[in-house]
This record gives C-alpha cells, structure tokens and sequence, in this order.
C-alpha cells in the first residue's frame, strides 16, 4: 500500500504501477523532497492516534493517545512537536513504551480538533508526521449541549439627592437584567439562540414602555448544508448595496461545501427596532426589504484565485430612529410615512488574490432603482456604482517589504440602496497609495482625487478635491526596554486637502466652494511592565476662501497615562487641551479635560471600590461661553457571597455621583447636582451542559 | 383694471418687483434671489408671463396691499427631500373692523417656465383683530417640504429653481392676493460647507443595545454621512449608573474637534467605555456647536457581573513581563510572566486581533493562530519554528497568558499585548 496525502492507493491498480516507478526513479535521483511524501507501510512506521473510551469521539477531559511507530527512537522525542489545532502541548506530554498520552490541561470544547506531529529538520524545513481530526463530544446523544441564564437582580434605594428635578423617580426601585442562551449539536445539526431580558421599576429609565423588555435576539439552526437565522443579522458579505444592515428578520442560507458557495434570501426589517415590539421583523411590509445574495468560490483548491459575489433587494421603508439619525430625513407632512421610499438594488463583485496572495484585485458594480415618493407620480431614480481596488504587497524581505495600489470608486448622483444608506452618492474617487516597510519602520503615501456632479446637472456646481497624505509609523527595538522609554512607538501624519469649484451653472448665486486643509498629528506612546504614558500633538489649518465658514486654527494635546501600583490600585488620568482660533473674527476658544479613572481594591475579592472624576473647562475669548463641569463617582463595593454555577451571589454596594456645573456668563444655568445609592445586587448565574472556557 | 410696474429696487443683492395699482397702493411683491444683476436678464419671459397671469386675476380693490415673503434656507437638494421656513407676511387694510382670518388653502410649485411640478395641500392661516382703515400685518409661518421628486422634475426639464405659490384670502373682505418664492437647485450644500447627513450607532460588536460582561473591553462606534468639508466638535458621552437609577446625568468621555475631509463618511469611535460596575448605562454621540437640536440617538447596554464568564470562576489578571507591546517577535524573543498560585499550566496565545472573553455558550469562541501550552512550573518560553509557521513576516499580532488551574479552569489571563512579527 501507498500512502500519500493520507489517502491509500491499492497497487493492483495499473495507473498506480507508473505512479510507483516515477516516485522510485525520483527517490534514485535523490529527489528526497517528493520521495519523503511517500511512505511505505511494510517498511516504515508511523504515529497513530488510538480510539478513546468511546470509538468515534473523546470526552472532553479523556486522554489522548498515540502509539509510537516500532523501533521509535526515544532520542527522536526532542525534535518532534505535537499540536492540537495549532497550539504546541509538546512539554504537557508523557510517554511509556509505545504510547504518547496527554491529558488536556484545559477542557476541550466539544467540536472537531486537529491534532498534528511534525519534526522541524535540520534544513529548516517542516515535516508532518501525522495530522488526525477527532471529535469532542459530551454525550453519546448529543455532541454538544449548553444553557446559561446569567440573572441579576438590583435592588436600589436613592438615600440622598441633590437638585435632581421633578418629578423624582421613587425612593426604592428594582431593576434586574438577564442573558439566556443555549447551544446544541449533533452531528452537523447545531442550534444555537441568546436573548436578552431588561426590567426597570422605573418608567422614566424604560427604553419602551413595557415594563420587560429585550434589545436584541438570534436564533440559529442549520446543519452542513443550510442555515436559517431568525432575529439580528448581517447578511452576505459587505457591498455597495448592502452594508453596515443588522437588521431583525429571517434569513435561510444554503450551503455547497464542495464549491465553497452559499446562496441566502432574507427578509428584514429597513428599520432599526429593538424590543419585543414588531415581532420577527418581517410582518410589515412597507418596513421590509428582501432579497437574495449569493457567493462562491469555484475553484475548490484554491478558493482565494476567485470569489464571485451577487446581491439583489427589494423592498420599501427607511431607517427608524432608534440607534439612527438621519439629518434629512425630512417627511412630507402630506406623504403617508408608511410608503415613503422604495427601492430596488442588485451588485456583483468579484475578488481574487493572485500571485502568492500578493496581488488583490476586487471589482464591484452595483445599480440601484430608488422612488422617494411612491404615492407622487413621478418614476424612481436610477444609478449606478463601481468600485475597483488592485493592491500589490510583497512580502518581507531582507527587512524590507513595500506595497502599491490603486483604487477607484463612482457613486452615481441618484444612488441610493435601502440596505446602505449611509454610502455618500454622487461622488468619484480615483487613488494612488503605496509605502514601504523598513525594519521597525514603516511610511505609507497617498494621494486622490474627488469629483462630484458625475450627471454633468446644469444646475449644480463641479467640485473637486484633492487629498495627499502620509503617514509615519517607528517602533524602535531598544536594547534596554528598562530605560524610561520602555518600548516606545511614535506615529506621524500629514494630511492636505485642497477643494475647490471648477464650474458653475450659470445663474448660481452662491459662493463657491475653495478651501484648504492642512492637518498634522504626532504621537508617541511609551510601555512599560505594568504602566504606559503617551502624548498626542494635532494641528490643524482650516481656510475658506469662499467666506462661508471662518477660517480656523485648532490645536490640540492629549497627555494620558496608566498606572498600577501593588496590584490592587489603577489610576489613569488624562489631559486633553484644545484650542481654536477663529482667524476672521480672532476669537479663540479653549476646552480643557482632566479625567481621572480609578479602581482599588481593600480586601481582593470581597471589598473593592472605583471612582472617577472628570473635569472639563470651556471658555471662549468673546465671553460667550464661560463655564466649568465637575462630574465624580465613586463605588464601593462588598461581596457578601461569590455567584458560582446555579448559586446565588449577593453584593452591597453604596454609590454616588456628583455633577457641578457653573457657567459664569449666565449664572442661572449653572447646577449642582448629586445623588447617593445603596444597592443590593443578586446575581444567580444558571449553568447546565458545556461551559466553554 | 389698471396695473403699472412701479419700480424694480435692488436691495442688497435681491431684486425686489413692487407692483401697485392704480391708486398706488402696492398689488403684488415679489423677490428673485439672484446674487448679480448681470443675470436678470436671463429671467425667462415665461417666468415673467407667469407673474403676470398671476396677477391678472387679483382685483384692483383689494383688502389685502402687500405680501412679502423670506425663506430659510434659500435652496433645495438635489439628494433629499429639503425643508425651509417659509415666513408669509401680509399685511391688509381693513374696510371693517374686526376679527380677520388670511388662509391659503395650498400651495403650488413650478418651474421657472411656468410648468406646474405639485401641490402642497396644507392649510395655513393666521387670525387677529383689525382696526378700520388700518394696517393690520398678518405672519403666516410655513415649515415647508420640498419633495425630492418636485426638485428632480425641476432639473429634468431644466429649470435652475423651484417656484413655490401660495394665494392668500381675507375673510373680511373676500379678497385675495398670491406671492411666490423660490428656492435654488443645488447639491446640499454651499461651497462644501459642512453638513452632517446621518448618524448610526453601534458597539463594536455590531449591537445597538444589550448586556455585557463585566470588566470586558468594548466601545461604541458612530458612522457618520456627510457632504463637503469642516470641522466636527463632538463629545461621546455617557450616563453610568448609579445616575441612571434616577435621573441620568450625561458627562463627556472625551471631547475631540476634528477636520472632515472630502469623502463623506467617517466612523468615530468612542473610548473604552467603562463596564466596572453593574448596572445600565447610556451612550450617546453629541455634536458641539452650531445650531444643534436634534436629539442624538442614545444606545443603552447593562453590564451584568456573571455574563460572558464561562466558569463563574473568578478570572484573576495574570501580569505579563516581556516582550513588552509592540515589540518584535524574535526567534530568541522569550515570553514571561508573573506566576499565578493554584496555576497547573500556562498557555500563550497568539491571535490576529485581540478577542473577548467568550460568553457561556462558547457561541462566539475563536481560537488562537497558535500558542503554547506549558507545565507551571516554567514561566517563561520561546515559541519554536513549528509555531513560527503560523505567522506572516510583517504582520501584528496580539498576545496573552492563560493560566490553568488542575480542575482545567482558566484561572487567571492576561491583557493582550501587540507583537510584530
């Protein structure tokens, strides 16, 4: 028998005889680096990884063994490394005779893990000795099976207060939160879902109006060859129509493993709800996009030479207001907001890394067909929208490594997705970058163009921007990291931006846009053991040609630092200073910051307290704003009993914040606020089945 | 009837058409906001025949003698539906004394030649008393939409405005009188200025909302949609408990004033926020200065002692020694570490990025591009070329100790710290 890639070749087939007198006349050659992929059963030995109790899984503390090859030479030993899914546990094994056993120090998860032998040699090269996947289970039933619902319950009574307004919320409230999950597998069938669960006795601090509320859900069932996901999600992969879209809704994603390729529909709700109201999502459907999105891989042995992707959606609605603002979403008090926007999307993207995965090429195009107004009698806008990206990175040699690019991108004017409304339209952008790699150093240069009114409108005006940048980046090895250097990094950049209106219509009666930007910003940070400090300078020019906004100066000082002395006390205060010249009118505004942040602890474990103080000052040179704000909380907590699996923990803590604010220009804003709490907070964390670690 | 253009005045910038009856009294107002005289005489004499037809039909007796109008803004967006106050004043002589009502029952929007573009149906009216013989001034605020579709249709056949006309009637004399307005075409925004479009927010891990483990390292991040360019003065700031047991009080994480540059999106991101005590906190993104009223989305999280604990167990913080950050990953770089009682093993872990404690379910576990596992007896190693392997020459990596216990618990484990290799 054969063996190669793992795979037996029965001899008596006759393709096999040729395969056979190639591989002897290569080894006879002395072209060991093929003939060592090949051995011979009868003659050479190998590892073999034994059953455990069970004869298709372990459990996930069983031990593992492996049998040596006969005559194994002990000496060899040294030289070997054994891995389970990547991590070396050479130095956790024992030996008898014949047999190598390792016993995990940490639970295994119940999954699939890979465990691999190989031997450095002497050339530098990797042998592998013997790779075997093997599967973790907890029972003979079920693979894998988990629940966790981790309860806390807070009992609070305000004991004092302080200008906190009116109405005041009742002196004793009750709030109590919950995370439950579960997780089960078998075979390629898993399940999985998390939830959340809040309650506030208090109305005032409710994010809806019910009394039990949850933000966000998933639940998850699938086996090897489909998925369906009901709740929060992202789906597909990122592009022009369709990102930065967690949405609630449903979704049923089918699987070809052996083309790498999935195709999902999905229906999502455009809004971004949270809570129980509006069920999965989906029941409304002038708030609900569909669509489909498919990706693949054809080339099976090497995925990454080509990946195609396509996205199509339909649907109406627009964002909510939830976690979303948006400026312009200006509604007809005529229109009915139930039909406000509708749109249809579809894109196509390749990527590939060629060349090593040197080379990146990805290549997008998208159209959109978007109607604002539904109920008017007007059509829906259509555009459309590329994106090419090609980088080349080389890798390090001698040190040295450099890469190159180039990047175009077209926004068409009307562009508009309901599943990536925050993409900017009407916007061109053709880029050029490239840096350089040296030891500990590294530059990166760019530089773009920017165009707008693509549609050539004879109504509005042409603008074009250019930006260069360069960035600079030093982390320098020092002999002695115990010098009050440490291991410092230090980072620079430049950024130039100039913009300006190249045409205009003809009867445009507004300034036209011409500007400049120049930005600086340096940075250094310093690593120690346990402590760090950095400091951060920013400058920036702002002119405006045009007059419409003030020419400006800003600049700006971040000192931070954090600290830990003996272990059981962290400080980490901060400064940040910032100025800003108006340079029309040569006012000038300061803001400046200190923040302390602090956690110490008396007794490790049972009483433990944090604080933090802020302070923040503002003025401005034309009197209009003059004022400081002192913010300060402090937590002191005792741990009467530690939550542990299915047992009730139990901590008191008091609490209290203070607020002042004095504004000197006009005294009647100014406050003082305050508010003290006792607390006693139950905690009952339930376990049942696997607990990951 | 008989009607003569009196005078045209020119008005800082603002061509301003006075038209007066017969008996002088002033008929129709209406104002162009052209910025130079040189384009008045690129006015369409279809524009100029609309106002005429529009006032054709008042009648030379009227009680109500001049409208005069303003809008803010001036202009209309070619990528959104566009808002303005419009204020109508109308001033009316009275011919009885009394209780007046001037209404307008809609609106209309044209194109610069005459080409009706819609309607706005909304009734707007303003009651007083009037005096007899006297002038009474009437002001009619108007918070008026332009729809995106009436603007595009405008472009489409070519006109540089859109033309909004509202007729007005008294109640008292049964007379009425129309005044128009006009609005420029243009792209959002003037000379670049800077205009925030849209924000989202989000924590890192994607949620907008939820419970989280204590002491876990999260932030929150806020996408921003804009045009032109400027400056953002912005504070994250955030409402902790214990004020959000009573009355929130928002204080600033930190305070930053940034340049936008030309591009349109940029995505902020707060600083670590704080997730040492339990209880519910508020996180919002507050845009300083200018006129900014909105009420900023506000995303909530509670932090919960036991969540994201696999083991309960109390994870001490293991002290890691050398390398320190950002050092590089030598063959001969040793890791080391401060022992941790009750430890039976130490294992060191490379990953791509730092990750968080995993939750209970182990539903979002990664695992590391490699590591080590030792005895511990040893606190301190050197990862070998096998190891090695794993890892791209040039690429950041990030690194942490585990410790564990002989019940095969995580005991203790490190901060991450960032490596190059």
């Amino acid at each position: 028998v054969i063996i190669i890639n793992k795979k037996e070749l029965p001899l008596k087939k006759a393709r096999n005889y040729a395969l056979i007198s190639f591989l002897m006349w290569e080894m006879l050659a002395g072209n060991f680096s093929i003939a060592q992929e090949v051995i011979f059963k009868e003659t050479l030995q190998r590892f073999e990884l034994l059953s455990g109790e069970n004869k298709h899984y372990f459990s996930p503390t069983e031990s593992i063994k492996i049998a040596l090859p006969d005559n194994f030479d002990e000496q060899m030993l040294s030289s070997i490394v054994i891995e389970i899914d990547a991590v070396d546990i050479s130095e956790m094994l024992q030996f008898d005779s014949k047999h190598i056993i390792y016993t995990p120090a940490l639970a295994m998860t119940a999954d699939t893990h890979e465990l691999k032998i190989t031997r450095y040699q002497k050339d530098g090269s990797i042998k592998e000795l013997g790779v075997w996947n093997f599967n973790v289970r907890m029972s003979q039933l079920v693979e894998k099976y988990s629940f966790a619902a981790d309860t806390q319950l807070n009992g609070n009574y305000r004991v004092d207060e302080k200008n906190t307004g009116s109405p005041l919320p009742a002196r004793l409230q009750s709030d109590a939160n919950s995370q439950i999950g579960f997780k089960i597998q078998n075979g390629y069938w898993y399940a999985d879902a998390q939830f959340d669960l809040n309650y506030t006795s208090d109305k005032e601090n409710r994010p809806t109006k019910r009394t039990i509320e949850n933000s966000e859900f998933l639940v998850n069932i699938g086996n090897k060859y489909i998925n369906a996901k009901i709740g929060h999600q992202n789906v597909g992969q990122a592009s022009l129509i369709m990102d930065n879209f967690r949405r609630r809704g449903v979704s049923v994603e089918g699987k070809i493993p052996s083309i790498h390729s999935q195709v999902t529909g999905f229906s999502l709700s455009s809004r971004d709800i949270s809570g129980f109201g509006h069920g999965l999502g989906v029941s409304d459907r002038q708030q609900r996009v569909d669509g489909y999105s498919f990706s693949s891989s054809p080339i099976s042995d090497s995925p990454q030479l080509l990946n195609l992707s396509a996205t199509w959606i339909s649907g109406r609605g627009n964002d909510g207001d939830n976690f979303i603002y948006e400026f312009e979403n200006v509604e007809d008090p005529n229109t009915p907001i139930t039909a406000s926007e509708k749109g249809t999307a579809w894109s196509l993207a390749t990527e590939s890394l060629l060349f090593e995965d040197k080379l990146r090429i990805h290549a997008e195009y998208a159209e959109t067909k978007f109607d604002f107004n539904p109920l008017d009698n007007f059509s829906a806008e259509k555009s459309h929208a590329e994106n090419i990206l090609i980088n080349y990175t080389t890798v390090i040699d001698n040190g040295i490594s450099w890469n190159a690019g180039a990047n175009y991108q077209r926004i068409g004017t009307f562009f508009k997705s309901l599943a990536n409304r925050g993409l900017p339209n009407d916007k061109q952008l053709s880029k050029l970058f490239a840096g350089v790699e040296w030891q500990t150093a590294n530059v990166q240069l760019s530089s773009e163009q920017q165009r707008d009114n693509l549609d050539n409108l004879a109504q509005l005006p042409k603008t074009l921007s250019n930006l260069d940048s360069i960035n600079l980046n030093w982390s320098p090895q020092l002999q002695n990291n115990e010098t009050w250097l440490g291991t410092p990094t230090f980072s620079f950049s430049y950024n130039k931006q100039r913009q300006y209106q190249n045409s205009s219509p003809s009867d445009y009666d507004f300034p036209a846009t011409n500007n400049d930007v120049i930005n600086w910003q340096a940075s250094s940070s310093f690593n120690y053991q346990t402590n760090s400090w950095g400091l951060t300078l920013m400058d920036t020019d702002f002119t405006d040609h045009s007059g419409v906004q003030n020419n400006s100066k800003i600049q700006s000082v971040n000192l931070f630092t954090n600290l830990i002395f003996a272990e059981n006390i962290t400080l980490s205060p901060s400064i940040q200073f910032d100025q800003t010249k108006d340079l029309i009118t040569q006012f000038t505004s300061i803001g400046l910051t200190y923040s302390l942040q602090s956690s110490f602890s008396f007794i490790p474990q049972k009483l433990e307290g944090s604080m933090s103080v802020v302070y923040n000052k503002n003025e401005t040179s034309d009197l209009l704003t003059r004022g400081r704000n002192l913010a300060f909380d402090l937590a002191l907590n005792w741990r009467v009993r530690e939550a542990t699996p299915n047992q009730l923990g139990i901590e008191i803590a008091l609490t209290g914040t203070y607020n002042d604010f004095i504004d000197r220009i006009l005294s009647a804003n100014s406050l003082e606020t305050s508010q003290i709490f006792l607390t006693a907070t139950f905690t009952l964390p339930s376990r049942i089945g696997a607990t990951a670690q | 009837m008989k009607i003569t253009v009196k005078a045209i005045l020119i008005i800082l910038n603002r061509y301003v058409f006075k038209i007066l009856n017969s008996k002088g009294q002033v008929m129709y107002i209406t104002n162009i906001n052209f910025a130079n005289a040189k384009y008045l005489h690129r006015m369409t004499s279809v524009y100029a025949a609309l106002l005429i037809m529009s006032l054709s039909i008042q009648q030379v007796y009227a009680d109500i003698i001049q409208i005069t109008n303003s809008n803010q803004p001036s202009s209309v967006s070619l990528s959104a539906n566009s808002q303005s106050q419009v204020v109508w004043r109308v001033s009316q002589r009275s011919v009885n004394a009394g209780q007046a009502t001037i209404s307008s029952l809609s609106g209309r929007f044209y194109a610069l030649d005459g080409t009706m573009l819609g309607q706005n149906t909304t009734l707007i009216s303003s009651s007083r008393l009037t005096q007899l013989r006297n002038t009474t001034l009437f002001v009619l605020n108007e918070t008026l939409v332009i729809p995106l579709s009436i603007t595009r249709y405008a472009q489409k056949i070519g006109s540089s405005r859109v033309v909004y006309q509202r007729t007005f009637s008294d109640s008292q004399g049964g007379t009425s009188l129309t005044s128009t307005i006009s609005f420029k075409i243009n792209n959002g925004s003037v000379a670049s200025e800077l205009m925030i479009k849209r924000i989202q927010m989000q924590f890192d891990d994607g949620r907008s909302g939820g419970i989280f483990g204590k002491n876990i390292e999260f932030n929150a991040s806020a996408f921003l949609s804009y045009k032109g360019t400027g400056l953002l003065d912005y504070s994250w700031e955030i409402a902790s408990p214990p004020s959000t047991k009573g009355k929130p009080i928002f204080f600033p994480l930190v305070t930053r004033k940034q340049y936008l540059f030309a591009g349109g999106q940029v995505t902020l991101q707060s600083p670590i926020l704080p997730a040492k005590r339990v209880g519910t906190y508020l996180v919002r993104l507050k845009l300083n200065g200018g006129n900014r009223t909105k009420n900023f989305p506000v995303i909530r999280y509670t932090i919960n002692d036991t969540v994201s604990s696999a083991t309960i167990q109390r994870i001490e913080k293991l002290m890691p020694r050398f390398p320190l950050a950002n050092a590089q990953l030598m063959p001969t770089t040793e890791f080391n570490w401060k022992a941790i009682t009750g430890a039976a093993a130490y294992q060191l872990e490379i990953h791509t990025k730092p990750i968080r404690d995993i939750n209970p379910l182990g539903i979002k576990q990664k695992q590391p591009i490699t590591g080590v596992l030792i005895p511990a007896s040893k606190t301190r190693l050197t990862i070998g070329e096998v190891s090695r392997s794993y890892l791209v020459s040039g690429t950041f990596y990030y690194w942490r100790v585990i410790a564990i216990n002989d019940k095969k618990q995580i005991i203790a484990r490190s901060e991450f710290r960032r490596i190059k290799f």
